[in-house]
């Protein structure tokens, strides 16, 4: 069957004539042009460093990206939406230094507690805190029909200017948070289960189960509601959606909570991941996660997007950039890379767009 | 004004436009059309909404591009590419829907694109050429604003009249009027009309398009009247009475090209009284719909047709005005409320407001009825899979599956797709706001064909449309709008054009 | 005959509503930005390295060090202070994370700082 398919667009494309091939080709080659340019990165980078194909190097970009995913699922609600949110990122920084200041041993925000409350209520409070910050999003942007990019700049500022008071209370002094619970980190960090090699053996932390379950229910909440139907239909034309009887604020209102939330599990990962919560955690992570979308091919059109797309942009960026960084590419430098992979994703997205008009 | 009655044979011809045609596709919107324009002359072009009117105009000025025949300007050929182009070249429009840079100063509009220079070595912009400029244009045409105002604080009529001195400015030989007076007052008409005299005694030719006959009668030289696309007759303005253009533009005669009725007429279940809207000049309409009937709305452009279905169904803000369905108050106050009252609607701008054009078949079938395809909390892909088949085997829509997006099929199959839609939410009441808009003439019977089988299935519809053949073959009864108001109802049966059209100019 | 809207309603919405551009520039553009990207890299691969710098909080002065990716640093002299003894290299100013030059490799440019223990007597 799929071979059939095969052949009869090989029989197809050999019936074009020259000039067509020509564009066809040149089509395949621009449109995939990242997903290309990624793949020669990645050769040339395991032949200089062999180590990068090696098993450890293969599990931390897994790691990595099971890290990043639950921000990137967020965001890409908003995308679908045409819209974008850049709060993302001091979410994650606020719900991390929440759940750091309150699941330690130490105490310094709160200097009158002796012990850290249950895991499940610190995490029930952040994913609260997130979707209220999302849901002041989601108003703005769904009654006051303010441009996301404009709401979402100032709500984080807003989030910003909170983290480093909380930051300033108790005792702490603006200090980073660390000093985190057992219970927490082995909850995020411990060990799934181990891999063994050569030299030892490799572990796989339990935080790539969480991501796991979240692209799951993530896909669901996209494919299997009425909510992520009405979504997809918000995003492709919003006055159609209207007329067919989608309630458009509350779509648009639940797409920002559910990011909001997303940040907020992303946040509660990384305080335990990085074993410390201070002013600049989770800095610039909505510019990787929707990075990632748009190669994923979440598209700013509105209405276009998969929850596997998101997955595979998600670790095809986090595969380029832990090679650039095997070769030891320079930090500031990265920034260059990043930002020119954002433009190239969405030229290549709006070429998409625009040929077949 | 009093008409002016210079024999215009003896004049030079200025524009000639022959044998245009235009084609966009299954549509002919123009076919062979003739037009001369003599200097010194007011001529009319008249027609129907959709006549091919505007479409004409745009071939002139490039917007769109003739399939075939030639214009001449002053006996060159001319084939323009932009309204910038055309400008240059003499030939100037004033738009119905003025396009201004509103929060910017009458003259910063005036010289847009052009902005006078200081001198040739300095290339900042003259303030003061551009107010003297200006301000000549304007004691020509005896037009009082001062040039420094800004646009957003003059009326639509002080703002219509800086628009004919920017095409004065540019020293045109044809000057367009597309529906100039549809926003004005009576003095502000008279004050227009002694610009366009004062124009044509330049030496002007002037092209007026205008839907209201006194006007016509009163300002133009020559009428041209198209009908279908065609051009029907070029006659002396005094040749010609106020019945006698509306006969040459409606008419045409009925072919088979509407399905037989046979649906019966039952009870009234649907009760509209005295509603007005908030924003639009909607009147207080009052009217009742039966069980199993086509009711159809005719009209003019901005009668208000549209804005009746949009306040019906609650997607524009009513002021005031109740709705019973069976006798019971609905109160429709969005989309969401009027689908639960069991009102369903198809608007105007398929593109617009009606289909998710890279959205697939099944996603824009069903996603008014989401609700029904819940199984415990999620969507079952089987239940949508069958009633998306359903509605396309009961509309018949061509289309290759239903994982195909809906801007790929054409605009009859993408009606059909949107009729599945609202046909899955069980209506009693279906809106229909130009169903057969930008489609070709097969798929309109069928479309027709469907109306017809609705109504038999017992379903009240109620159908606007600007083609009256089509209102006169499909519906039973029809309500004419003008003006914002309900002007008259008539039967169907018993009608003919020309009376809606006389009902349809009553109070335009 | 009703004229298609085609020509005046944008078909596509979203963020690229506006956009007007032809294929063929943007096809100019994606090439510009694909190889300004491969430059980028190349050039960031070519100079490659992370700087270590070494920040003694009063104490003599340290060279920094360029190191790749997954290497020692280089052994060096530790830094002196007047009146007080040197107590290691930590990650923070503040000295709690501390960094052993034995066995922690470079994954990144940073700033090692110096912890002093005053001298007794």
């Amino acid at each position: 069957m799929a071979e059939n398919k095969i052949k009869a667009k090989e029989q197809a494309f050999k019936e074009l004539s020259s000039k067509d091939k020509t564009k066809k080709i040149t089509d395949l080659l621009l449109n995939n042009a990242m997903y290309i340019i990624i793949i020669l990165a990645v050769i040339y980078i395991s032949i200089k460093v062999p180590a990068f194909l090696k098993l450890p190097s293969i599990v931390n970009v897994i790691s990595l990206t099971a890290a990043k995913l639950p921000i990137a699922l967020g965001i890409g609600g908003c995308i679908v939406l045409t819209g974008t949110d850049i709060s993302a990122g001091r979410v994650v920084g606020l719900t991390a230094c929440i759940s750091a200041s309150l699941l330690t041993t130490t105490f310094k925000v709160f200097p009158d507690m002796t012990s850290a409350p249950p895991i499940i209520v610190v995490l029930l409070t952040i994913i609260v805190a997130g979707g209220l910050v999302g849901f002041v999003n989601g108003f703005s942007v769904a009654k006051f029909k303010l441009h996301p990019f404009i709401v979402t700049l100032s709500t984080q500022l807003i989030v910003y200017g909170i983290i480093l008071m909380y930051l300033m209370r108790g005792t702490n002094n603006g200090q980073t948070l660390s000093g985190l619970t057992d219970g927490y980190r082995s909850l995020i960090t411990g060990t799934l289960f181990s891999i063994p090699t050569a030299t030892g053996s490799v572990a796989v932390p339990k935080y790539v189960l969480y991501s796991i379950l979240l692209v799951i229910l993530m896909w669901v909440i996209w494919n299997k509601t009425t909510f992520g139907k009405n979504m997809f239909a918000v995003g492709s034309n919003e006055e159609a959606a209207n007329v067919s009887g989608v309630n458009v604020s509350k779509t648009i209102i639940m797409v920002f909570v559910l990011a909001g939330m997303m940040y907020a599990v992303t946040g509660f990962l990384d305080g335990a991941r990085i074993a410390s919560a201070n002013a600049n955690t989770g800095l610039n992570y909505e510019c990787d996660a929707i990075a990632a979308c748009v190669i994923g091919g979440v598209s700013f059109v509105g209405g276009i997007g998969r929850i596997s797309g998101i997955v595979v942009g998600v670790l095809l960026l986090q595969i380029i950039f832990t090679g650039l960084n095997f070769l030891a590419v320079d930090a500031n430098m990265l920034y260059i890379i990043k930002g020119l992979i954002i433009l190239i994703a969405c030229a290549i997205d709006m070429r998409k767009y625009l040929v077949k008009k | 004004m009093e008409k002016q009655t210079v024999p215009s044979e003896n004049k030079n011809v200025l524009l000639r436009m022959e044998g245009i045609c235009k084609e966009f596709p299954g549509v002919k919107a123009l076919d062979n059309v003739n037009l001369t324009v003599k200097a010194g002359t007011v001529h009319a072009l008249m027609g129907e909404n959709g006549a091919g009117k505007s479409t004409l105009m745009k071939c002139l000025f490039g917007v769109y591009n003739k399939n075939s025949g030639h214009i001449y300007l002053e006996g060159k050929e001319i084939n323009f590419k932009t309204s910038k182009e055309a400008l240059e070249n003499g030939v100037a429009m004033v738009h119905q829907e003025l396009n201004q840079a509103l929060k910017r100063n009458v003259m910063d509009n005036m010289w847009l694109g052009r902005f006078p220079k200081i001198s040739k070595w300095c290339p900042l912009t003259s303030e003061k050429k551009m107010y003297d400029a200006t301000m000549k244009v304007f004691e020509e045409l005896d037009v009082h604003v001062d040039p420094k105002t800004v646009m957003s604080r003059m009326p639509v009529s002080q703002r219509q009249m800086v628009e004919i001195a920017k095409a004065v400015s540019f020293h045109s030989k044809v000057i367009v009027f597309d529906e100039p007076t549809s926003s004005l007052t009576e003095e502000e008409v008279d004050h227009l009309f002694r610009i366009i005299n004062m124009l044509r005694d330049r030496g002007c030719g002037i092209i007026y398009i205008s839907h209201k006959m006194e006007e016509i009668l009163r300002i133009s030289d020559e009428v041209t009247i198209m009908r279908d696309g065609q051009w029907v007759a070029t006659r002396p303005a005094k040749e010609l009475t106020m019945n006698e253009i509306i006969r040459l533009m409606v008419g045409r005669e009925l072919t088979n090209r509407y399905p037989e009725k046979d649906n019966k007429v039952g009870e009234p279940i649907l009760q509209v009284k005295n509603l007005t809207a908030q924003y639009s000049l909607l009147k207080d309409v009052s009217f009742e719909a039966k069980a199993g009937e086509v009711l159809g709305v005719a009209g003019l452009d901005g009668s208000g047709r549209t804005e009746l279905l949009e306040n019906i169904f609650g997607i524009a803000t009513r002021k005031e005005g109740e709705i019973y369905l069976h006798g019971k108050r609905v109160m429709n106050r969005n989309a969401r409320e009027s689908l639960a009252n069991k009102f369903a609607m198809l608007t105007e701008e398929r593109r617009a407001t009606g289909i998710f054009g890279i959205r697939d078949i099944q996603a824009n079938t069903t996603i008014s009825s989401l609700p029904k395809y819940k199984k415990g909390p999620f969507l079952s892909d089987k239940l949508m899979s069958e009633s998306t088949e359903w509605g396309i085997n009961a509309m018949r829509t061509k289309t290759p599956s239903q994982k195909t997006q809906i801007r790929s099929l054409s605009g009859g199959n993408q009606q059909k797709v949107i009729l599945a839609r609202w046909l899955l939410t069980s209506p009693e009441v279906l809106l229909l706001d130009e169903p057969t808009r930008g489609i070709d003439v097969g798929a309109k019977y069928e479309i027709y064909q469907l109306i017809l089988d609705l109504a038999k299935q017992g379903k009240t519809i109620i159908m606007v449309s600007s083609e009256m053949p089509e209102l006169l073959g499909v519906c039973d009864r029809i309500l004419v709008m003008s003006g914002g108001r309900l002007s008259g109802e008539v039967d169907a049966k018993e009608t003919s054009q020309e009376d809606i059209m006389t009902l349809a100019t009553k109070y335009a | 005959m009703e004229e298609p809207k085609q020509e005046t309603t944008p078909q596509l919405r979203g963020l690229y509503s506006k956009v007007k551009i032809s294929v063929r520039s943007l096809n100019i553009i994606i090439v510009v930005l694909v190889a300004l990207l491969v430059a980028c890299m190349a050039y960031g691969i070519a100079k490659g390295g992370f700087r270590v710098s070494f920040d003694t909080q009063g104490g003599t002065v340290v060279e920094s060090q360029v190191r790749m990716h997954g290497e020692l640093l280089e052994k060096m002299e530790p830094p002196t202070r007047e009146g007080f003894e040197f107590d290691g290299w930590y990650l923070d100013p503040g000295g709690t994370v501390p960094w052993d030059t034995d066995t922690d490799t470079v994954t990144e440019s940073m700033t090692l700082y110096a912890k002093w223990k005053e001298k007794n007597g």
